[in-house]
């Protein structure tokens, strides 16, 4: 071993534990749910940044912000309301498949969310 | 139409199961093979005709709208144009895995058809590999099929989604899958080359034009992506670090390694072992992320939701990998590379600070990318890294990188000593000082921004430095023009100057990354006619709606295509700048919105308007500013321009 190599290969190896030590400590990271189990976490679990998916049943919208329900896609009768502000992707469409992300705000009982993600329409296979 | 595109998927499977059988018979050396070798090359040939004649009567069903077939139904209609028609060819998943079977089939075929002696030694143990790539995306044509008849008979198709109606939507999606089936073509010859145990580095010659070529499309695949999310998402933003997205860019950073350590061990019979390690991940990458978007084990948003296609590709990964590191790891004593090169200061080690730095990159995204996943089955609770990590772990490496790049390249590939440098280090470095200063100037103060800003200068500066004292060189003791000696250059060695625009391309690319990212301005209103809003040093008024309709059909009624304009006056510092329309059109067959962006782009930043609603008296509008975005896609046009320039020599 050549000390070029040790000295490189040791530092690189720091860096990769670095990633993986700064992705489990530090990242800013977001919790991901189906609604359903969004439901049946604590509410201070549910303050987290998080990202919940589920299918779009209602929306109402005013100007650029929109009020909508999400619904758990294997059990219609969990829901989740949920806001938010700002432009809204074309194919935010009643029956999609939708992704949140966001905080529950406990005080109007509604998911505020800071973006909408709809699975991309080049895969949306329509259904039949 | 069903049955016979069926019955060519069978006829091909069989046709390649029985030609992989053949090429393993002609391995024996005890045997003259000259018979079976023909009839294997035979059997590449029919595969690649078969699979030929399905991708054409496809397209013939597409365009004749043959609603027989489901495919035809899901993505065309009797409206849709004649170009769309034809893209539907790869608009969906089953259409997407033929076109991969059937470039890997022409490839097979170019390999077997070009005349090079070097590569006539590698194909029958490199063939298999092709093969089997060829085989998995058969199969899995089965569980996907564009051949499926049509649940019902239709009159008229669902047609494409109108968002994909766009040039780069043409264009990126067939650019990735080539650039993903080239990356087959050096893996497979890596493999024979560690079958045969060849201690030479002919697979390397002849790996390379292939690399090279998958490494140009992925990355005019990736940068076609990009724009087109800017241009039709509405974000304002063109990189997300979705997993499908990442699983993009895995795959072309390896293969970036891969190019620059190739050079090494065709010039300096080093890095041997790397070669294959980059090759062998750079290739099961673009299976992996192939894997990753038909399987539900991650979120995305590019997924083909859940298929039963995971555990086909997981048994490929593992047998493609299995092996290729098996045969690697057993024969490692052949390619042990004793440099002669210790000292820290040389072109060896800014060679592997490349594959080092890419490397860790690809990690650092994967480890992001898998993340959830992995948090899943270890603390039950899936957590998802966001945009900070992906920037935070990559950005640093990127800085450095493109600091070696600057370095790098004075070295040429000889032995020099930092004294010998100083000067091409020291010229560089200044501009890039002067540059930095420049940007502090304007306001950008942050100090990652300098020191990022500063880095990606030196590595363009440096590069332009070079290139001018390769001029320098080549004009001295002629009486050649400054203009002779660069065209003489280009002429005698545009492998290298390729490269050369490359570098100088990525590193305009990242400041325009880095301006974006961390100055955009965004604000949004609702405004009535008169109306106006400032963001940053602009100020937008609303000048009212337009309703117009498109395609209005014989003996009157409605269009299928309604648009409403909206009309916004621009000053940027109190100076009119021009009229932005953005507009949204309400496709009715499909019952779709589709928002076109209103963008006006100039060097210093773009003003991005995106129409959110309006009603008799009003439109609300998100503005975005965001600074530099041109300098992306002009860094990408040139970064692909390099690669042309340099694979117009390299074959």
């Amino acid at each position: 071993m050549k000390s070029k190599t040790i000295v490189i290969s040791s530092v690189a190896v720091a860096f990769a534990i670095a990633v993986l030590g700064y992705a489990y400590f530090m990242g800013d990271n977001a919790y991901y749910y189906e609604v359903g189990d969004f439901l049946s976490q604590t509410v201070e679990q549910q303050m987290h940044n998080t990202k919940v998916n589920g299918t779009l049943l209602s929306e109402e919208r005013d100007k650029n912000s929109v009020a909508f329900v999400l619904t758990d896609m294997n059990d219609e009768s969990l829901v989740l309301n949920a806001y938010y502000e700002g432009s809204i992707p074309d194919t935010f469409k009643i029956g999609n498949e939708v992704v949140a992300a966001g905080k529950y705000d406990p005080n109007t009982a509604t998911f505020i969310a800071n973006e909408l993600i709809v699975k991309c329409s080049s895969k949306y296979e329509p259904a039949v | 139409m069903s049955t016979l595109g069926n019955l060519l998927l069978v006829i091909a499977l069989i046709v390649s199961v029985m030609t992989g059988v053949l090429y393993f018979m002609s391995w024996n050396k005890k045997k003259d093979t000259t018979v079976l070798n023909k009839y294997a090359e035979f059997g590449i040939k029919t595969i690649f005709a078969i699979l030929t004649l399905s991708e054409l009567l496809l397209l013939i069903a597409l365009i004749a709208d043959n609603y027989t077939l489901q495919y035809v139904y899901q993505y065309t209609s009797n409206e849709t144009a004649l170009i769309y028609k034809i893209t539907a060819l790869w608009a969906g998943n089953a259409g997407a895995l033929l076109i991969w079977a059937w470039i890997c089939s022409l490839l097979s075929f170019l390999l077997i058809k070009i005349k090079r002696p070097g590569l006539k030694e590698l194909v029958p143990q490199a063939m298999p590999v092709m093969l089997l790539v060829n085989i998995l995306f058969i199969v899995l044509i089965f569980s996907a099929n564009p051949f499926t008849p049509a649940a019902m008979p239709y009159t008229n198709g669902h047609g494409l989604n109108p968002l994909l109606e766009n040039i780069a939507m043409i264009l990126h999606p067939p650019l990735l899958l080539i650039g993903y089936v080239l990356l087959a073509v050096p893996f497979a010859l890596a493999v024979s080359s560690l079958i045969q145990k060849r201690t030479d580095s002919l697979w390397i010659t002849e790996a390379r034009p292939w690399a090279l070529l998958g490494w140009l499309f992925l990355g005019a695949g990736n940068i076609l992506g990009m724009w087109w999310a800017y241009v039709e998402l509405g974000w304002g933003g063109y990189w997300a670090w979705d997993p499908v997205e990442n699983s993009g860019l895995m795959p072309w950073l390896l293969a970036t390694a891969f190019l620059h350590s190739s050079l090494m061990e065709k010039r300096r019979n080093s890095f041997k072992i790397w070669n294959y390690v980059l090759i062998i991940f750079a290739f099961n990458m673009t299976m992996f992320g192939a894997f990753l978007s038909r399987s539900d084990i991650l979120e995305s948003v590019h997924s083909f939701g859940s298929t039963a296609m995971g555990p086909a590709f997981l048994v490929f990964l593992i047998i493609s990998l299995g092996v290729s590191l098996t045969l690697l790891i057993r024969n490692k004593k052949l390619y042990k590379t004793t440099s002669e090169e210790d000292s820290f200061f040389s072109s060896d080690t800014s060679f592997l600070l490349v594959n080092v730095l890419l490397s860790l990159s690809t990690f650092a995204t994967w480890v992001g990318t898998m993340y959830p996943f992995f948090s899943e089955i270890l603390t039950g609770r899936r957590i998802e890294q966001t945009k900070a990590f992906f920037q935070t772990v990559n950005v640093p490496l990127f800085v450095i990188l493109a600091v070696i790049a600057g370095i790098g390249i004075m070295f040429d590939f000889k032995k020099k000593s930092a004294k010998e440098m100083k000067l091409d280090i020291l010229v560089p470095v200044l501009v890039a000082i002067a540059a930095s200063v420049v940007m502090a100037f304007i306001g950008w103060t942050k100090w990652y921004v300098i020191v990022s800003g500063f880095a990606f200068f030196y590595m363009i500066a440096s590069t332009i430095w070079k290139w001018i004292m390769d001029i320098k060189t080549a004009a001295s003791g002629t009486n050649k023009t400054v203009f002779e000696a660069l065209g003489n250059l280009f002429k005698t060695n545009r492998p290298r100057y390729g490269s050369y625009l490359a570098h100088i391309g990525i590193a305009i690319m990242a400041l325009g990354i880095m301006a974006s990212t961390v100055f955009p301005e965004s604000e949004s209103n609702t405004l009535a006619i008169g109306e106006s809003l400032t963001v940053s040093n602009y100020e937008i008024t609303f000048d009212g709606m337009q309703l117009s309709m498109d395609q209005i059909p014989e003996g009157g009624g409605m269009g299928n295509k309604i648009n409403y304009y909206a009309f916004y006056d621009v000053t940027k510092n109190g100076k009119y700048v021009g009229r932005i329309t953005p507009h949204r059109s309400f496709y009715r067959s499909q019952a779709q919105w589709v928002s076109e962006i209103g963008i006006r782009s100039t060097l210093i930043d773009d003003i991005y308007i995106s129409l959110d609603d309006w009603d008799d008296n009003t439109s609300t509008i998100s503005v975005k500013v965001n600074p530099g975005v041109l300098w992306i896609w002009i860094g990408g046009i040139i970064l692909v321009l390099g690669g042309l320039v340099a694979f117009s020599k390299e074959r």
